[in-house]
Protein backbone atom coordinates (compact mmCIF):
# COMPACT_ATOMS: atom_id res chain seq x y z
CA UNK A 1 0.00 0.00 0.00
CA UNK A 2 1.17 3.49 -0.78
CA UNK A 3 -0.17 6.53 1.03
CA UNK A 4 0.37 10.07 -0.22
CA UNK A 5 -0.39 13.10 1.92
CA UNK A 6 -0.38 16.60 0.50
CA UNK A 7 -1.14 19.49 2.78
CA UNK A 8 -1.20 23.21 2.12
CA UNK A 9 -0.95 25.10 5.38
CA UNK A 10 -1.09 28.63 6.68
CA UNK A 11 2.38 29.66 7.80
CA UNK A 12 1.52 29.93 11.48
CA UNK A 13 2.77 28.08 14.53
CA UNK A 14 -0.46 26.14 15.05
CA UNK A 15 0.08 24.38 11.72
CA UNK A 16 3.14 22.50 13.03
CA UNK A 17 1.37 20.17 15.49
CA UNK A 18 -1.45 19.67 12.98
CA UNK A 19 0.97 18.47 10.28
CA UNK A 20 2.95 16.27 12.67
CA UNK A 21 -0.11 14.57 14.08
CA UNK A 22 -1.69 14.08 10.65
CA UNK A 23 1.39 12.32 9.27
CA UNK A 24 1.84 10.39 12.50
CA UNK A 25 -1.73 9.06 12.30
CA UNK A 26 -1.08 7.75 8.78
CA UNK A 27 2.16 6.08 9.82
CA UNK A 28 0.50 4.56 12.85
CA UNK A 29 -2.27 3.24 10.62
CA UNK A 30 0.39 1.56 8.48
CA UNK A 31 1.82 -0.14 11.54
CA UNK A 32 5.04 1.88 11.74
CA UNK A 33 6.70 1.56 15.16
CA UNK A 34 6.61 4.43 17.64
CA UNK A 35 10.41 4.85 17.54
CA UNK A 36 10.43 5.44 13.80
CA UNK A 37 7.35 7.67 14.00
CA UNK A 38 9.04 9.81 16.66
CA UNK A 39 12.07 10.37 14.42
CA UNK A 40 9.86 11.40 11.49
CA UNK A 41 7.74 13.68 13.69
CA UNK A 42 10.87 15.41 14.98
CA UNK A 43 12.35 15.99 11.52
CA UNK A 44 9.01 17.18 10.15
CA UNK A 45 8.53 19.46 13.14
CA UNK A 46 11.97 21.00 12.64
CA UNK A 47 11.39 21.55 8.92
CA UNK A 48 8.00 23.15 9.59
CA UNK A 49 9.38 25.30 12.40
CA UNK A 50 12.07 26.60 10.06
CA UNK A 51 9.51 27.62 7.44
CA UNK A 52 7.19 29.11 10.04
CA UNK A 53 9.96 31.17 11.60
CA UNK A 54 11.98 32.19 8.55
CA UNK A 55 9.95 32.07 5.33
CA UNK A 56 7.84 34.93 4.08
CA UNK A 57 4.95 33.43 2.12
CA UNK A 58 1.48 33.11 3.61
CA UNK A 59 1.38 29.37 3.03
CA UNK A 60 3.62 26.35 2.77
CA UNK A 61 3.21 22.78 1.61
CA UNK A 62 4.03 19.40 3.09
CA UNK A 63 4.13 16.30 0.89
CA UNK A 64 4.67 12.84 2.29
CA UNK A 65 4.79 9.54 0.43
CA UNK A 66 4.78 6.31 2.38
CA UNK A 67 4.92 2.68 1.38
CA UNK A 68 5.85 -0.31 3.50
CA UNK A 69 9.54 0.46 3.18
CA UNK A 70 10.07 4.17 3.19
CA UNK A 71 8.62 7.53 4.11
CA UNK A 72 9.68 10.46 1.94
CA UNK A 73 8.83 13.95 3.18
CA UNK A 74 9.18 17.34 1.53
CA UNK A 75 8.43 20.66 3.17
CA UNK A 76 8.12 23.40 0.59
CA UNK A 77 7.92 27.03 1.50
CA UNK A 78 5.83 29.29 -0.66
CA UNK A 79 8.65 31.47 -1.86
CA UNK A 80 8.98 35.23 -1.77
CA UNK A 81 11.32 34.88 1.17
CA UNK A 82 15.00 35.44 1.45
CA UNK A 83 17.67 32.78 1.05
CA UNK A 84 17.63 29.62 3.16
CA UNK A 85 18.19 30.55 6.74
CA UNK A 86 19.31 27.35 8.42
CA UNK A 87 21.99 28.12 10.91
CA UNK A 88 24.89 25.97 9.77
CA UNK A 89 25.72 22.55 11.13
CA UNK A 90 26.14 22.41 14.86
CA UNK A 91 25.04 25.07 17.28
CA UNK A 92 27.36 26.26 20.03
CA UNK A 93 26.53 24.54 23.30
CA UNK A 94 24.73 27.52 24.78
CA UNK A 95 23.01 28.86 21.67
CA UNK A 96 19.26 29.23 21.77
CA UNK A 97 18.85 28.52 18.03
CA UNK A 98 20.45 26.48 15.29
CA UNK A 99 19.77 22.87 16.29
CA UNK A 100 16.96 22.12 13.83
CA UNK A 101 19.01 21.01 10.85
CA UNK A 102 21.29 19.00 13.12
CA UNK A 103 18.29 17.07 14.42
CA UNK A 104 16.84 16.39 10.95
CA UNK A 105 20.20 15.02 9.81
CA UNK A 106 20.61 12.95 12.96
CA UNK A 107 17.24 11.23 12.88
CA UNK A 108 16.50 10.79 9.16
CA UNK A 109 18.26 9.88 5.92
CA UNK A 110 18.84 11.40 2.49
CA UNK A 111 18.44 14.92 3.79
CA UNK A 112 18.81 17.64 1.22
CA UNK A 113 17.75 21.14 0.48
CA UNK A 114 16.88 22.73 -2.82
CA UNK A 115 16.04 26.17 -3.97
CA UNK A 116 12.80 26.04 -5.87
CA UNK A 117 13.42 26.49 -9.58
CA UNK A 118 10.39 28.60 -10.32
CA UNK A 119 10.55 30.98 -7.41
CA UNK A 120 12.83 31.77 -4.53
CA UNK A 121 11.17 29.34 -2.13
CA UNK A 122 13.00 26.33 -0.80
CA UNK A 123 12.44 22.61 -0.32
CA UNK A 124 13.56 20.49 2.61
CA UNK A 125 13.65 16.80 1.70
CA UNK A 126 14.23 13.86 4.01
CA UNK A 127 13.54 10.15 4.02
CA UNK A 128 13.20 7.50 6.67
CA UNK A 129 13.30 3.74 6.37
CA UNK A 130 10.13 2.19 7.80
CA UNK A 131 11.60 -1.27 8.16
CA UNK A 132 11.99 -1.94 11.87
CA UNK B 1 -7.51 20.28 16.16
CA UNK B 2 -6.44 21.24 19.63
CA UNK B 3 -3.09 19.98 20.80
CA UNK B 4 -2.64 19.70 24.51
CA UNK B 5 0.19 21.43 26.20
CA UNK B 6 0.23 22.26 29.87
CA UNK B 7 2.74 23.29 32.47
CA UNK B 8 2.39 23.37 36.25
CA UNK B 9 4.74 24.15 39.11
CA UNK B 10 5.06 23.23 42.75
CA UNK B 11 7.61 24.00 45.43
CA UNK B 12 9.87 21.35 46.97
CA UNK B 13 12.14 22.96 49.53
CA UNK B 14 14.24 25.48 47.65
CA UNK B 15 13.50 23.68 44.40
CA UNK B 16 10.65 24.43 42.00
CA UNK B 17 9.32 21.39 40.18
CA UNK B 18 7.92 22.22 36.76
CA UNK B 19 5.77 19.50 35.21
CA UNK B 20 5.33 20.00 31.47
CA UNK B 21 2.96 17.82 29.50
CA UNK B 22 2.11 17.43 25.83
CA UNK B 23 4.04 18.70 22.81
CA UNK B 24 6.77 21.31 23.26
CA UNK B 25 7.23 22.74 19.78
CA UNK B 26 7.25 25.93 17.72
CA UNK B 27 3.62 26.44 18.74
CA UNK B 28 3.83 25.89 22.50
CA UNK B 29 7.42 27.00 23.21
CA UNK B 30 6.49 30.67 23.67
CA UNK B 31 4.05 29.65 26.42
CA UNK B 32 6.69 27.52 28.10
CA UNK B 33 9.20 30.36 27.90
CA UNK B 34 6.71 32.82 29.39
CA UNK B 35 5.93 30.41 32.24
CA UNK B 36 9.57 29.67 33.11
CA UNK B 37 10.73 33.27 32.83
CA UNK B 38 7.82 34.23 35.10
CA UNK B 39 9.01 31.74 37.71
CA UNK B 40 12.54 33.10 37.60
CA UNK B 41 11.29 36.67 37.78
CA UNK B 42 9.29 35.67 40.86
CA UNK B 43 12.42 34.38 42.56
CA UNK B 44 12.62 30.68 41.67
CA UNK B 45 16.30 29.75 41.39
CA UNK B 46 16.48 25.94 41.30
CA UNK B 47 14.21 24.46 38.65
CA UNK B 48 13.57 20.75 38.14
CA UNK B 49 11.77 20.17 34.84
CA UNK B 50 9.74 16.97 34.93
CA UNK B 51 9.59 15.71 31.33
CA UNK B 52 7.45 12.69 32.24
CA UNK B 53 4.37 13.97 30.44
CA UNK B 54 6.14 15.44 27.42
CA UNK B 55 5.11 13.76 24.17
CA UNK B 56 7.29 15.78 21.77
CA UNK B 57 10.28 18.11 22.13
CA UNK B 58 11.98 19.97 19.29
CA UNK B 59 14.80 22.51 18.93
CA UNK B 60 12.55 25.43 19.76
CA UNK B 61 11.85 23.81 23.13
CA UNK B 62 15.56 23.20 23.66
CA UNK B 63 16.17 26.87 22.87
CA UNK B 64 13.75 27.86 25.62
CA UNK B 65 15.56 25.61 28.10
CA UNK B 66 18.96 27.07 27.19
CA UNK B 67 17.64 30.62 27.48
CA UNK B 68 16.20 29.96 30.93
CA UNK B 69 19.39 28.17 31.96
CA UNK B 70 21.45 31.20 31.00
CA UNK B 71 19.10 33.46 32.92
CA UNK B 72 19.39 31.21 35.98
CA UNK B 73 23.14 30.92 35.64
CA UNK B 74 23.64 34.62 36.11
CA UNK B 75 21.52 34.35 39.29
CA UNK B 76 23.42 31.38 40.77
CA UNK B 77 20.48 29.13 39.96
CA UNK B 78 20.24 25.65 38.50
CA UNK B 79 18.15 23.79 35.93
CA UNK B 80 17.94 20.00 35.80
CA UNK B 81 15.65 17.55 34.00
CA UNK B 82 13.91 14.36 35.01
CA UNK B 83 12.24 11.53 33.13
CA UNK B 84 11.12 11.71 29.53
CA UNK B 85 10.57 9.21 26.75
CA UNK B 86 13.48 7.82 24.77
CA UNK B 87 12.63 10.23 21.95
CA UNK B 88 12.56 13.28 24.22
CA UNK B 89 15.82 12.30 25.90
CA UNK B 90 17.29 11.59 22.48
CA UNK B 91 17.15 15.23 21.42
CA UNK B 92 19.19 16.22 24.48
CA UNK B 93 21.79 13.59 23.68
CA UNK B 94 21.96 14.26 19.95
CA UNK B 95 22.46 17.99 20.44
CA UNK B 96 25.01 17.31 23.21
CA UNK B 97 22.97 19.34 25.66
CA UNK B 98 23.59 16.55 28.15
CA UNK B 99 26.95 18.29 28.59
CA UNK B 100 25.08 21.37 29.74
CA UNK B 101 22.12 19.89 31.60
CA UNK B 102 21.82 17.11 34.14
CA UNK B 103 19.26 14.62 32.85
CA UNK B 104 17.99 12.34 35.63
CA UNK B 105 16.08 9.14 34.96
CA UNK B 106 13.37 9.93 37.48
CA UNK B 107 12.02 12.88 39.42
CA UNK B 108 13.03 11.15 42.68
CA UNK B 109 16.63 11.01 41.50
CA UNK B 110 16.57 14.65 40.47
CA UNK B 111 15.33 15.64 43.92
CA UNK B 112 17.92 13.74 45.92
CA UNK B 113 19.84 16.18 48.10
CA UNK B 114 23.23 15.03 46.82
CA UNK B 115 22.56 15.85 43.17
Amino acid sequence: MEVILEMTLPRNAESAPLVRHTLDASLRGMGVTSDVRADIALALGEACANVIQHAAAMEYEVRARMDGLRCVVEVIDGGAGGPMSWDGGQAPAMAEHGRGLQLIRAFTEDVHFAERATSNGAIVHFEKSLAS
Amino acid sequence: MTVDFSVHQRRYGDRTIVAAAGDIDVDSSPRLREFLVGLVDDGARHLVIDLGGVTFLDSTGLGVMVGVFRRLGTANGSLVFAGGTAAVRGVFHMTQLTRVFALHDTLDQALRPAH
